[in-house]
């Protein structure tokens, strides 16, 4: 199954289709979430109008985790069956997962200030996020710093599974440990704390967020391809020398 | 207008992150956009490269 998924060229064909589709609905889904979140629904009871930050803090941090899960798996796919596509969708969602991470912190930061008084507390769930942070810029500093490709690739791999540990000490640490930090309100076992006049633009802009990913990591692997395909072709017209290794993981591509 | 600006006094706070919010996604399209562009056309080149050595 992952041979078939796995294919540069089955994967080209499907990206050429689904990355239009979903660069739609990111766009359309941060506009309309955004919009209504500013815009529309009321003002929290208690928080008043800070808790149109929801809007942009909540679909970040989310996106944080589901990218990191997304590396996880995707560094497992490649680590054990080695295939050249899961490493490239690896490296290609390491930097956006950072960059939502970042976004994650900074919004949290700036709703922080005003409602627990302090910017940054040395909480559960903000450092497992810092942590988080820190993983993806680790993973990214493998896979610059190692000279060979291939053993960068292993490395970065092994360093992404390890940290997986983190997800779910970020998902539980509100309920494992005392925390200035709300517990979960909308995948609750008892429904969702969050009445629906602000619950769906939180959907949507979550949505809307994941959908953005989903394209930019299709786009950003495109590119690796076609670097890896680079690196071939100046392999063949230098007559076999090549500057950097390259990555030797079995490669799909017919050419 | 100054009321949704003000924001119930976090208007600060809100617009900051908004903005920022948009100005990392932004980035990132630009950046990633950008990347795809360059990549594309140094393949292409080469690709054209490749085949003139190889037809010569």
């Amino acid at each position: 199954m992952f041979s078939y998924f796995a294919n540069p060229e089955r994967f080209q064909n499907l990206a050429k289709w689904l990355a239009p589709i979903l660069a739609v609905l990111g766009l359309l889904g941060i506009v309309v979430g955004f919009g209504a979140g500013l815009f529309l629904t009321p003002a929290d009871y208690q928080q008043g109008d800070a808790a149109r930050m929801i809007y942009v803090h909540v679909p970040a941090a989310w996106l944080a985790s589901f990218a990191y899960a997304f590396l996880a798996v995707s560094s497992l796919i490649s680590f054990v069956w080695r295939h050249n596509l899961a490493d490239a969708a690896a490296k290609a969602a390491a930097p956006l997962g950072a960059a939502f991470t970042f976004l994650a912190l900074l919004t949290g930061a700036l709703w922080g200030k005003p409602m627990w008084g302090a910017y940054w507390v040395w909480d559960a769930r903000l450092t497992s996020m810092l942590v988080l942070f820190f993983l993806y810029l680790g993973y990214m500093a493998v896979r610059s710093i190692v000279p060979d490709e291939a053993r960068a690739a292993r490395l970065a791999a092994i360093t992404a599974m390890v940290g997986a540990v983190n997800l779910p000490i970020i998902k539980f640490s509100v309920d494992w440990w005392n925390s200035l930090h709300q517990p979960s309100s909308v995948f609750r076992a008892d429904g969702s704390a969050i009445d629906w006049s602000m619950l769906w633009p939180l959907l949507v802009a979550a949505l809307g967020y994941t959908a953005l990913f989903g394209w930019l990591v299709l786009v950003q692997i495109q590119t690796e391809l076609d670097r890896r395909k680079i690196h071939r072709l100046q392999r063949r017209l230098a007559g076999g020398r090549v500057s950097r290794p390259e990555n030797p993981q079995r490669n799909l591509t017919n050419d | 207008m100054i009321e949704l600006l003000d924001m119930g006094k976090y208007g600060v706070f809100i617009w900051t992150s908004y903005c920022i919010s948009i100005a990392v996604i932004g980035g990132l399209m630009v950046w990633i956009l950008g990347q795809r562009k360059k990549v594309k056309t140094h393949l292409r080149r080469l690709e054209a490269q490749t085949i003139s050595k190889t037809s010569s």
